[in-house]
């Protein structure tokens, strides 16, 4: 009997013991998180959560060092990283964080990404947080990629761009000579020539591939833009993709695919562009200045060389890569992550982290002159030239609240030309059509 | 059998004190299954409902929730991609069920039998049950690419075109197919293998003196005998087949177009890609439905056999 007693509650003992963590780790509602109201920067000891992904070894580098230096000058400020990882999964955990209300401090955001979490009000408006002359010192494209009406949510941190990747033993046995300056690019036309001479002579499967798988169907637009395109119309409320400039956009990609010359990857799908060019299969990419030491790497036996992106009436463009920083407007201590990011993104710190990083800096007062990359300087000197063509208006597009249905968009319409033969009369209209859904919801 | 005997084992622990021994039954068999009763409130019960909630709601995750109603399934019903991703999910699942099933009986009555090299055997098969799926599809992506994969370049050797597996919309799923087939053969081998192993040898030496051939004991003993085996296999992998996600994902991102989108792929894409988690919601909730009804008939199945 007794015995049986002790037992019985020595049962409910341990179930008890086993129950109660999980309650507290499993059902448990934490606490939001209270915003701190006074601005005034605390002396108190304060720990700021900074989520971001490292993209590489040098991306590490670029990172902490100028996180222990911001550490050393501010010692009453300590940054908690938090390194995820890159691509979609980062999006995710971070949309689930924000969803759940455990804000990090200071978030990495791609600027396409950056529109959706304005347009959620979770990003600290951080106009009056930073110095009045650094703002004036942003290149309009990328203020305007983290303005919405005036009002500055983000920092532009960094920025890359596209070059066209060539395979340099194809292109000495195909005789084709690279431009050698950027208002000497290739036309549209001659791009056109030059593909089909390489897959010839060079005897590839396909001519080119071009970086924009995973969803990334919005690195075509760089061609829609040197067109005098527009995929959404001037106030942003509908789409502006069907017109005549549009349709030739179209019809370009609609030529590479329906002459081979193109390999069939589409922006839908998780092919890896950089492998089908390391490979041999083709002989040009239009790839990211950040692809170049995976090349090296990959490219056994075989050399590279980049070029400029075609043009078009005297008009070029690339796309508008790289990430800026944002604070969130309920994380615990506000003004020093505004005061970190101000830190991270002041002339001196970004010329350093891009120098490190290969990244290209988005000040103007870092001229291309005073830049020493550790790695690749030759070539990182012609994205420099390259990164200027990108156009202010593609950028603002590009952090639209909707882009991310909008690449959508972009990416499945891309596909069609690829890889079903559709004709490019038909995805304009197919692409209106969703551009203009996505708008709607 | 096994009622009756509970019944008695109950009944001898009543007996030295019936009052105290009532009270106990009442709450100490709750106590035990506790911890797991908890964990399945916290992880399947409330997050099912919360989905629910979720379901009525237009929300994009990070901004504010606004009530809907029903109008999530509404539209899901009137969206043509909803209708094309149950398609391809039934397409899916009656590509991969039988054969695995065929496959994986065939393996188990294969390596039921004494061999050479038998573990080793049974190793291999099993193997891809260990192997991370997302490796899984990465590794059968290459084979299959149209480019540099393996698979392609042996055609050419043998005088055949290439073919475009996994960019063609037409055949796009039979590459992951494949690879599923692959993938689950292992895992539904060693349930059969357990399932032979409970025949009584009894009754194959009784056919043996009767004359029964290889075959005969095949369709007429182990067949028969393997009833509920096969049951168990059948549903596990029909619920496998429609959760399935994480290879699907990695081979061909649910493209080219629509044409691997399955119901799962279709949530996600919903869900992280278009920002619609009412939506995706709304479809998980219909997904859930359908399981359970799966799962009923399995039940029901499961008592008539008794």
């Amino acid at each position: 009997m007794k015995s049986l007693k002790v037992k019985s509650i020595l049962a409910i003992f341990i179930s008890l013991s086993i129950m109660l963590p999980m309650t507290l780790t499993g059902c448990a509602n934490k606490n939001e998180p209270t915003s701190k109201t006074d601005d005034t920067v605390t002396s108190e000891p304060v720990t700021l959560d900074f989520t971001y992904w490292e993209g590489s070894p040098s991306d590490k580098k670029g990172f902490d060092t100028l996180i222990s230096k911001f550490e050393n000058e501010n010692p009453n400020i300590k940054i908690n990283k938090q390194i995820l990882p890159s691509g979609s999964k980062y999006y995710e955990s971070l949309d689930t964080r924000i969803a759940g209300k455990q804000y990090p401090s200071i978030a990495r955001v791609q600027y396409q990404k950056l529109g959706r979490y304005i347009d959620a009000g979770v990003l600290l408006d951080m106009t009056s947080y930073i110095d009045k002359a650094s703002q004036e010192d942003l290149i309009p494209a990328f203020k305007s990629a983290v303005s919405v009406e005036d009002k500055l949510y983000a920092m532009p941190h960094h920025t890359d761009t596209m070059g066209l990747f060539y395979n340099k033993g194809m292109f000495e046995k195909a005789g084709i000579q690279v431009p050698t300056s950027i208002d000497k690019a290739w036309t549209w036309d001659e791009f056109l020539d030059v593909a089909r001479k390489v897959k010839e002579k060079a005897g590839v499967k396909y001519a080119f591939t071009y970086k924009w798988t995973k969803n990334t169907g919005y690195r075509s637009l760089p061609f829609l833009y040197m067109n005098g395109g527009s995929i959404l119309n001037e106030d942003g409320t509908k789409a502006g993709i069907n017109t005549p400039q549009g349709l030739e956009y179209l019809k370009y990609i609609e030529t590479w695919s329906k002459e081979g010359l193109i390999s069939k990857t589409s922006p839908s799908s998780n092919d890896n562009a950089d492998e089908i060019f390391a490979s041999g299969t083709v002989a040009m990419e239009f790839g990211g200045n950040y692809i170049m030491s995976y090349l090296d790497e990959n490219m056994k036996g075989q050399k590279w060389g980049v070029t400029y992106m075609p043009q078009k009436n005297g008009k070029t463009g690339s796309d508008m890569g790289g990430n800026a920083l944002g604070v969130f407007a309920k994380s615990k201590h506000p003004k020093e992550a505004a005061k970190f990011v101000e830190f991270m993104t002041n002339a001196e710190n970004s010329k350093q982290f891009c120098e490190v990083t290969n990244f290209l800096p988005v000040r103007k007062s870092v001229s291309q002159e005073t830049m020493k990359f550790a790695t690749y300087n030759e070539e990182m000197k012609l994205f420099l030239d390259q990164v200027k063509t990108i156009d202010p208006k593609m950028a603002a597009v590009e952090t639209n609240r909707k882009f991310q249905p909008i690449t959508q968009v972009i990416s499945d319409n891309i596909e069609k030309l690829i890889l079903n033969g559709a004709r490019s009369e038909e995805v304009v209209k197919d692409m209106e059509k969703g551009i203009n859904e996505a708008l709607k919801d | 059998m096994t009622e009756i005997k509970i019944k008695t084992f109950s009944k001898g622990i009543k007996q030295p004190n019936k009052s105290t021994s009532k009270n106990q039954q009442k709450y100490i068999p709750y106590l035990f299954i506790a911890p797991n009763l908890i964990l399945f409130f916290c992880f399947m019960v409330i997050p099912i409902i919360y989905t629910f909630y979720i379901s009525l709601n237009k929300w994009d995750l990070i901004g504010e929730a606004k009530w809907i109603g029903f109008q999530n399934y509404v539209s899901l019903f009137s969206d043509e991609i909803f209708w094309i991703t149950l398609w391809n999910t039934v397409y899916y699942s009656v590509g991969t069920v039988p054969l695995i099933m065929a496959i994986s009986l065939l393996f188990a009555v294969l390596l039921n039998q004494k061999i050479l090299f038998r573990p080793f055997f049974r190793s291999s098969i099993y193997m891809p049950v260990v192997v991370s799926t997302v490796v899984i599809g990465m590794l059968w992506s290459w084979i299959f690419n149209s480019d540099y994969g393996i698979l392609n370049y042996a055609l050419n050797i043998i005088g055949f075109q290439s073919i475009d597996w996994l960019t063609n919309s037409k055949i796009a799923m039979i590459p992951v197919i494949i690879t599923t087939i692959w993938t689950r053969t292992g895992y539904n081998m060693v349930i059969y293998l357990a399932g032979l192993q409970s025949i009584p040898k009894s009754y194959y030496e009784a056919s043996l003196i009767d004359g029964a051939t290889k075959m005969q004991q095949f369709i007429y003993i182990t067949f028969p005998l393997l009833k509920s085996t096969n049951l168990f296999v059948l549903v596990m992998a029909i619920i496998y087949s429609f959760k399935s996600f994480d290879i699907i994902y990695v081979m061909t991102r649910g493209g080219p177009g629509t044409s691997t989108t399955t119901i799962v792929q279709y949530i996600y894409k919903l869900a992280f890609e278009s920002g619609k988690m009412g939506s995706a919601s709304a479809l998980g909730i219909i997904l859930f439905l359908i399981m359970l009804t799966f799962t009923l008939i399995q039940i029901k199945v499961g008592e008539d056999k008794r």
